[in-house]
């Protein structure tokens, strides 16, 4: 319980930040921002004990790649850029990709689930089967394909 | 309920339709760049999350991570360092306006 709290805690701290990255106006709130964000998925990396990955995130991503950004900013655009027009013509069209690569990733039918669909309609049924009939192991693999498949939607079937 | 694997990946998911929103909207090269950035970390999420998961045992996601961090800074730096030299030359920072090689 207490895991799955800090877990959505963390998310939370990721994803909040990760919106006003992509759609605030002021250029450098969006790469002050970025802080957050990287510190929020440092945080998802301790919960998955990968602390070596999160030591070098905080060091290369919150130190250095945003510091970097900042300095930029200030060479090229002489201010915060509230005036100028931030986003181009492709909003509606950004927005729909957007959501289209998560319905697709949510549901797991993407390319690679419909070739593989196919190729199994193709293999005649008693390759499928095997030629010995019954094969030691066999069951063995299929449950272990199960059990990924019950990991989610996430994975492509 | 415990967190599982589903859940890293959901959240991975959104923070790449994040990031790829950003880079197909944005007009300014640095925000572009950020936007990149979003979605080398979500790539991340997934890589030690299956690591995690999956083979408890083998460090190999976690060495994708690293080698992809290391990739990203090498990225941001020759990137915004084109940005620097573009609005040194052309004055701008703006995708839609850097039109010297268009037709």
């Amino acid at each position: 319980m207490g895991e799955l709290a800090a877990f959505i805690i963390l998310a939370l701290v990721t994803l909040i930040p990760a919106v006003v990255v992509v759609t605030s106006k002021n250029i450098v709130r969006s790469a002050l921002s970025l802080i957050p964000t990287f510190l929020g998925v440092t945080g998802i990396y301790i919960l998955l004990s990968a602390e070596f990955v999160a030591g070098i995130q905080v060091l290369i991503y919150a130190g250095a790649i945003t510091v970097l950004i900042l300095f930029v900013i200030m060479l090229t655009e002489g201010g915060t850029g509230v005036r100028v027009r931030q986003v181009n013509e492709q909003v509606p069209l950004g927005a729909t990709a957007a959501v289209w690569l998560g319905f697709l990733a949510g549901h797991g039918r993407g390319a690679a689930g419909v070739q593989r669909r196919d190729h199994r309609d193709r293999v005649p049924h008693r390759l499928r089967r095997g030629v010995r009939g019954h094969q030691p192991g066999a069951a063995g693999l299929a449950d272990r394909r199960d059990d990924h498949r019950e990991t989610g939607g996430l994975i492509i079937r | 309920m415990t967190v599982g694997l589903t859940h890293y990946l959901v959240l991975s998911t959104l923070l790449f339709c994040l990031g790829l929103f950003g880079v197909l909207t944005r007009r300014n090269v640095v925000a572009i760049l950020m936007g990149i950035e979003l979605m080398l970390n979500a790539a991340n999420i997934n890589l030690v999350a299956f690591n995690r998961y999956i083979a408890p045992g083998a460090v190999a996601g976690q060495t994708f991570a690293l080698v992809i961090i290391t990739l990203a800074a090498c990225e941001a730096a020759v990137g915004l360092a084109l940005v620097m030299a573009a609005y040194r030359t052309l004055e701008t920072i703006h995708v839609d306006e850097i039109d010297v090689m268009k037709w």
